[in-house]
């Protein structure tokens, strides 16, 4: 039980726990995606969505937990030293790739969702929806990818290309001394890794370091005045969008504005989705502009839970058919309610923990 | 260029950006 609660709120363990499905589990949607295609199968193709779109929302909470990793290993000041195997320019070249690969994998996510609504609406889903979420969802699988790839190179020494190619240069010259190339049992007690690892970090110098362009978008945000109150602004215009929505649609299912009927309430949701859109990236804004008012943010922790609940919630209206029995005058059944009222509880505590982050936890 | 009228551009530019999006979506969805 201890373990189980270790695991769950250090948020290091979390993210080698979240971390792994934007890349295995996109993938497997990816071949569920291309089968359904193949097939024509319009099963096949809303589950590949719906798992397009859950694992997008799995994305931004495994970028969150990402830099809260980050600042496990760091602490709070930049400057502190890092374990001696981990580079702290393989953990900035890590979040750069994932920076990309989480707005790539949310933009999948968005049009994933939009192709399942379409898939409901009032007319055929159109032609481009699925072309887009085909090449839309080959370039997140590829950037996803490459992030996990370099996130390999914070903690294994051993498969870092400049670190290889040092290790490979000693063993050359050990090779070169012995007459016995090869050897490779002996490796690491000829040539240590933290050998190579002190000759790459001793080789740099601190111009040609890495410059982290997550970094340099936060110093933007930071930066400049007029950044930090616009994005608020439209934080607040976002949030309008998604509560209106949220409220209009799940009241009608619990009951009340009966004369309309569901098919027209569900034309609503499009507004909530951009409204989302709208505060994820000005949310992933402030993210970067001061990761360690969120990372060590307990209220943050639980914004991004209730965030993953809020998706597969949504994913439940896009998938279910019980809804569409609302017709106007017609209450809607019981799964529908509970999920209505799930959602209206679910998007208050989201506002909740948002509104709560100073309060409650660090920030600001 | 003030504090109030930069961010109150940027604003208006946003949400009539969205706006044109949520029109488009809507179109799509007209028979």
């Amino acid at each position: 039980m201890d373990t189980l609660r270790e695991i769950l709120t250090n948020t290091s363990h979390l993210h080698l726990l979240l971390n792994h499905i934007p890349t295995t589990a996109f993938l497997v949607a990816l071949v569920v995606f291309v089968v359904a295609l193949v097939n024509r199968s319009e099963t096949l193709t809303k589950t590949s969505l719906a798992l397009f779109f859950m694992i997008a929302a799995i994305a931004i909470a495994t970028y969150a937990s990402g830099s809260a990793a980050e600042a496990w290993l760091r602490g709070t000041s930049p400057t502190t030293e890092l374990p001696a195997n981990v580079l702290s320019d393989a953990i900035h070249e890590h979040e750069d790739a994932a920076l990309w690969g989480t707005m790539l994998m949310a933009l999948t996510g968005f049009f994933s969702w939009l192709a399942l609504w379409q898939g409901r609406s009032v007319r055929k889903r159109p032609s481009w929806t699925l072309p887009l979420i085909t090449v839309l969802s080959l370039l997140s699988f590829v950037a996803m990818s490459r992030t996990a790839y370099l996130g390999g190179h914070i903690d294994h020494v051993e498969i870092r290309p400049d670190v290889v190619a040092r290790h490979k240069a000693c063993l050359d010259l050990v090779d070169a001394e012995t007459k016995h190339p090869g050897s490779v049992s002996n490796a690491p007690a000829n040539c240590p890794w933290q050998t190579a690892v002190d000759e790459v970090v001793g080789s740099q110098a601190p111009e040609t370091a890495y410059k982290s362009q997550a970094r340099a978008l936060g110093d933007f945000v930071i930066g400049h005045t007029w950044m930090w109150p616009t994005l608020e602004t439209l934080h607040f215009v976002g949030l309008s969008l998604l509560f209106t929505a949220v409220l209009i649609v799940n009241l009608r299912l619990l009951g009340m504005m009966k004369v309309v009927p569901y098919s027209a309430v569900y034309q609503l949701l499009p507004i909530g989705m951009l409204g989302f859109a709208i505060n994820l990236v000005t949310g992933m804004l402030f993210f970067v502009g001061i990761p360690s008012q969120y990372n060590a943010n307990p209220v943050f922790y639980w914004k991004m839970v209730f965030v993953l609940l809020a998706g597969l919630n949504v994913t439940y209206f896009m998938l279910v058919d019980d809804t569409w029995t609302a017709t106007a005058g017609v209450a809607a059944p019981v799964g529908p309610r509970i999920a209505a009222a799930s959602a209206i509880f679910i998007w208050v505590a989201v506002l909740y923990c948002g509104h709560m982050l100073p309060f409650i936890g660090n920030a600001f | 260029m003030p504090l109030w009228l930069a961010v109150c551009l940027i604003v208006s530019a946003a949400v009539v950006v969205t706006g044109l999006l949520a029109y488009l979506i809507d179109r799509s969805n007209h028979v």
